[in-house]
């Protein structure tokens, strides 16, 4: 069996130097979205409470109930920003023989997955990723839980060729 | 089911071919392990609640003892009809059991799945010469694969057929001769004397071994310890009455009792340490370890060295003092469930040397991986920034804490001296922390030094990662440092800041050599 990589130059295959794609748009799309849906509901919650339809709140509820709301907002602000930056930071490579993963914003991560070493793969959509036509591709190692490698915000089809592709891949049946 | 009568005469347990029934012993492992279970499980959290009605059941003790019976009388009826539904069948390659009387499964397990053989001999086997065999699959921890009750030599030899039929597979041979390795070719790599075992019991907490065992007892243990206290005129009242005696006498008490009860505990956790490692025995048979040990429920595990995915040198603070460590060897743990210390004591994942002398941990780590001593290699510090990180936290966050408390509670003097003193214990540990960090490269493997007061050495070969992990914060970035995480089937093993030209470099070559050579990690 011939591999390829060998004749690549050292400095070029290293991961310092992977070009990452960027996933979907629409992924950024439907977290901000999300972060305002769930931090509009969360702030209704003592709004309701504040009502006192089925139980009467303590004084003490009243007087902070602004300063309650305030800081559901700040917290719903700070999820909103963390999405607006650090979406579009997030990508994801393929490479002949692995995976690459790179997340974070203040905390970088490169996570790397040989094909070698992975046991299953999963396409998970949730109910919003289907109606927006992305999907989620999970991949298991013997590496457990713990490790599960993902990237999220794929297109349907980019996820269903990755999947093929590893599928198909010769290490596949190697390793078990 | 007539032609299972015969199945308890030693020639017809293992044939193969046909549906087979344990011996009628097995009832007793079907009846044992759900009550041990129930007790453990269940039962313990009831005892809180019993003891706040303790005067009610008093009165109604009869319905209690009705209870009690009853409970286990439908314990032993359920396990006479888990052991009449019960059969296995053994054929060349595969191994099937049928259980279940309302919910059957059927299991059929191929030898080439089977990662581990291990034979256990609860208490109630030793007199009869049983013992239970348990198959471990790589997979899945929740399906239970185990043969309750066979004949000790029919275990040893289902284990040897097992073993040896999935080795003749891998080497892909023909030849199926009948001389089944016997426990003659075996290589004894150690051993353990009682002395090793105390030794091993003082340096290392086993006494939940004993504490978990006597759980259900707790309640008896408090209510009669005072009873028997003073039936030896020990009379604790008076002992540490503050009122009776000077400041000087009443320290010296509180001293000494201190010391009492940790001997005691010490004195648990010795017995325990020998509970579990009793006549241990660690040997090698065709590129396979095996470990023996236990004085009540007898054990032994074994594992075959290419599974063996890290070797780590476990030493607290009391064992540098008097020089000796613990010897895990770890294999593939992703499928195993559950936490708790006991069943990782257990675990066949883990095989534990317990206290060995440095120079016998060489000698194993050498057989292990080929390699040299983990306690002689150049390891290289991670970056001092590190400090700063340990100080940003945890530290900082706690001292603020801490002063925060003690200006709330209006703290005396002494107690602000208290607090500065434990500030600076944060300081320093927060230095030996990095000073204990320690990695090291070399033949595709990676050495790696950790602990804080104790030290903790892991070893294992590049070619086994599964996963890796590059770790830069955006503080690290402008100082060239990344935090390595490389993730092995037997859990992730980080090296934080390191040079990031380092990390990069040690992740390319993982990547490389599990890409390029593709070697296997089972």
């Amino acid at each position: 069996m011939s591999f390829t990589n060998n004749i690549v130059a050292n400095h070029e295959i290293s991961l310092t130097h992977i070009d990452v794609s960027s996933l979907s748009p629409k992924y950024r799309k439907i977290n901000l979205i999300t972060s305002c849906v769930f931090t509009l509901l969360v702030m209704l919650i003592p709004c309701f409470l504040k009502l006192e339809w089925f139980f009467v709140m303590p004084t003490g509820y009243h007087d902070s109930f602004y300063w309650i709301l305030l800081a559901i907002a700040i917290l719903g602000l700070w999820d909103f920003i963390y999405h607006f930056i650090a979406d579009p930071k997030k990508g994801y490579a393929l490479r002949e023989h692995d995976l690459h993963f790179q997340t974070g914003l203040i905390f970088r991560k490169h996570i790397s997955q040989p094909i070698l070493r992975i046991q299953h793969i999963e396409i998970k959509r949730g109910p919003i990723e289907r109606k927006a036509g992305l999907a989620t591709l999970q991949v298991f190692s013997a590496g457990g839980a713990h490790h599960t490698f993902y990237i999220p915000g794929l297109e349907h089809e980019t996820a269903i060729k990755l999947r093929s592709f590893i599928l198909d891949h010769t290490d596949l049946t190697l390793d078990e | 089911m007539n032609d299972t009568s015969d199945v308890a005469t030693n020639s017809n347990e293992l044939q193969e071919e046909r549906w087979a029934k344990v011996a009628p012993i097995g009832i007793a492992y079907f009846f044992f392990k759900p009550l041990y279970l129930f007790i453990t499980n269940g039962l313990v959290y009831l005892i809180p609640a019993a003891l706040l009605q303790s005067e009610k059941l008093k009165q109604h003790i009869e319905y209690v003892m009705a209870g009690i019976v009853i409970i286990i009388a439908l314990f032993l009826i359920s396990a006479v009809l888990k052991y009449l539904f019960y059969a296995f069948r053994l054929s060349d390659e595969r191994i099937e059991i049928r259980q279940g009387l309302i919910q059957k499964s059927h299991l059929d397990l191929p030898f080439e799945k089977i990662q581990n053989v291990k034979i256990e001999q609860p208490f109630y086997y030793r007199f009869h010469k049983y013992a239970m065999v348990e198959l471990e699959t790589a997979g899945s921890a929740s399906k239970e694969a185990n043969i309750v009750a066979l004949k000790l030599e029919n275990a040893e030899a289902l284990k040897a057929k097992v073993l040896y039929t999935r080795q003749a597979s891998e080497n892909n041979t023909n030849e199926r001769t009948d001389n089944t390795p016997s426990i003659d070719d075996e290589i004894v790599l150690n051993t353990r004397s009682i002395m090793d075992l105390v030794i091993h019991g003082i340096t290392n907490n086993r006494i939940w071994i004993l504490l978990g065992a006597a759980a259900p007892f707790y309640n008896p243990i408090v209510e009669n310890i005072g009873t028997v206290m003073e039936a030896i005129g020990f009379d604790i009242a008076g002992y540490i009455d503050y009122n009776s005696q000077s400041l000087g006498m009443f320290v010296l008490h509180i001293l000494s009792v201190v010391m009492f009860i940790m001997l005691f505990v010490v004195l648990i956790s010795v017995i325990g340490s020998i509970f579990v490692f009793y006549n241990y025995r660690l040997s090698k048979q065709d590129e396979r370890y095996i470990k023996r040990s236990g004085l009540i429920t007898k054990q032994e595990v074994s594992m075959k060295t290419s599974r063996i995915q890290v070797a780590t040198q476990q030493q607290d603070w009391l064992d540098i003092l008097i020089g000796r460590a613990n010897i895990k060897l770890e294999q593939n743990s992703s499928g195993i469930s559950g936490a708790n210390q006991s069943a990782q004591l257990n675990n066949a994942s883990k095989l534990i040397v317990p206290s060995v002398t440095l120079s016998e941990s060489d000698d194993l780590i050498a057989d292990v991986f080929k390699q040299s001593s983990v306690n002689q290699q150049q390891y290289k510090h991670v970056s001092t920034r590190y400090i700063l990180r340990l100080m940003i936290f945890p530290v900082v966050p706690l001292i603020l804490a801490l002063v925060c408390v003690a200006y709330l509670a209006n703290f005396t003097a002494i107690g602000w001296l208290s607090v500065t003193f434990a500030i600076m214990l944060m300081f320093g540990l927060s230095v030996l922390r990095w000073f204990r960090w320690g990695y090291h490269f070399s033949n595709n493997f990676v050495f790696i030094r950790k602990g804080l007061l104790g030290k903790n050495y892991s070893i294992f070969p590049i070619q086994k990662v599964q996963q890796t992990k590059y770790k830069q914060t955006i503080f690290m970035r402008p100082h060239k440092l990344a935090t390595i995480q490389l993730v092995l089937a037997s859990g992730a093993h980080s090296i934080p800041y390191v040079p990031d030209t380092i990390a990069a470099d040690l992740i390319d070559e993982s990547l490389l050599i599990v890409e390029r050579d593709k070697p296997a990690w089972m």
